[in-house]
């Protein structure tokens, strides 16, 4: 389990400080799909790498009850719309350097899904087009052996089609033990794919619970999310015809 | 033979990064700096040489200078090659943020010391090379300067001396 208690993050400039993260505490068990929402600048992507210790943080994150270090960084894996594979190198040579870093590499599933993405084995990444990149920036993630895959943004600049065979082969192939924590904003793509939603805003969390919870209160995560962000549906045309009355 | 040195080699670099071209400038820089230190250093000693022959046959008892001061900036070449090589290490520091954010990957890495090996590894070993050849020279133009001078013409305290020489009041840059 992940477990994160009092975690705050302070982002520093020149100008001044800002809170990127505030007390955040979260408990992230074994075997779930939690999807984490929130408005850009929420901080989804900052709680992300503070789990993989990329940043530095007050409070405390751990795995399976001890600390993130070097003997149980493997069990986390990262895929971010940022990527972060080695854009000269082909998939062949990025599955060799997985292999020789990480022990639980699933050789079996990359070349699975390499097949059924059609991915070019021989050609080096930084030349695959945006949505390949982010094709092979989860499949990496998913075949690094980890038990945690964090996923940034995974499919931002895939297509539809895309995005839908990704959450079928993700449910497919997902074993019980692998935990997928999926920050995006496609609320309604994956609604059917996760287990749980965490909402973000302004840096706390201010939303947590599971699909089957939202069911029985007959709510679908959309509903849920703007409920919890407390949406005004009338605030568009509001702005609109505030607009139009100026230009009169 | 060759392939193992280049795996080797490769393990000391970013996964993917090219570097024959900086390994062939270096390697440029290691010749040029080999034949600037002949030069300085075989030119200063025939021209010690040439005035110690002239003087011998005098009654004046003629010393022949330190060989710090005959080897006078002989060796620079390798130092300043191995400060150039030093500066790769911000280049290949940059790689990590280049095309993509590799060094995320790098930084979750679990062998401790992967980043700095992958990073500083070659600069490292190419600066140590440059300092290597500058000392094998050091010792090697010593030997010819001890064949070369007769040892009643040798000044004593020649280590110091270079070591005054370099570290001391004296410099040759």
């Amino acid at each position: 389990m992940i477990e994160i208690k009092n975690l705050t993050k302070y982002y520093y400039s020149a100008t001044g400080g800002k809170r990127a993260l505030g007390d955040v505490s979260l408990q992230l068990p074994r075997g779930e799909i939690v999807g984490l929402f929130g408005e850009n600048g929420a901080g989804k992507t900052t709680l992300l790498k503070c789990i993989l210790g990329l940043l530095n943080y007050k409070g405390s994150v751990t795995l399976d009850g001890q600390p993130v270090n070097r003997k149980n960084i493997h069990l986390l894996s990262f895929a971010t719309c940022e990527h972060s594979f080695f854009p000269t190198m082909t998939a062949k040579e990025h599955a060799n350097f997985y292999e020789m870093h990480f022990p639980a590499f699933r050789r079996k599933r990359f070349e699975a899904l390499m097949d059924f993405f059609e991915l070019p084995a021989g050609r080096a990444v930084g030349q695959l087009s945006t949505g390949q990149k982010n094709q092979f920036e989860v499949i990496l993630a998913l075949c690094q052996g980890a038990d945690y895959i964090l996923m940034d943004e995974p499919f931002a600049g895939n297509d539809v089609f895309n995005r839908e065979d990704f959450y079928k082969v993700l449910l497919g192939i997902l074993e019980e033990n692998e935990t997928v924590i999926l920050s995006t904003h496609l609320l309604e793509e994956v609604e059917n794919f996760i287990g749980r939603a965490v909402l973000l805003h302004k840096g706390c969390i201010v939303g947590d619970c599971t699909m089957e919870q939202l069911e029985e209160q007959g709510k679908d995560l959309m509903t849920f999310v703007k409920e919890t962000y407390q949406y005004r549906a009338d605030r568009v045309i509001r702005a609109l015809g505030e607009l139009g009355g100026k230009d009169r | 033979m060759k392939r193992n040195f280049r795996e080797w080699r490769q393990q000391l670099l970013p996964p993917g990064y090219d570097a024959s071209v900086e390994v062939g400038w270096l390697a440029l820089g290691g010749v040029i700096a080999f034949i600037y230190s002949l030069c300085v250093f075989a030119g200063e000693l025939g021209k010690q040489l040439r005035w110690l022959d002239r003087v011998e046959k005098q009654p004046v008892p003629w010393m022949m200078p330190y060989y710090g001061e005959i080897l006078g900036t002989a060796l620079w070449g390798f130092v300043i090659l191995a400060i150039l090589a030093l500066l790769l290490i911000p280049v290949h520091g940059a790689y990590w943020y280049q095309g993509s954010r590799s060094i995320y990957l790098m930084r979750r890495l679990p062998q401790r010391g992967e980043l700095l090996r992958r990073t500083a590894g070659l600069p490292l070993l190419l600066a140590a090379a440059a300092l290597a050849a500058a000392l094998l020279l050091l010792l090697l133009y010593y030997a010819i300067y001890c064949g070369c001078v007769p040892a009643e013409r040798q000044p004593d305290g020649q280590w110091a001396e270079l070591l005054r020489i370099w570290f001391g009041k004296e410099r040759y840059f």
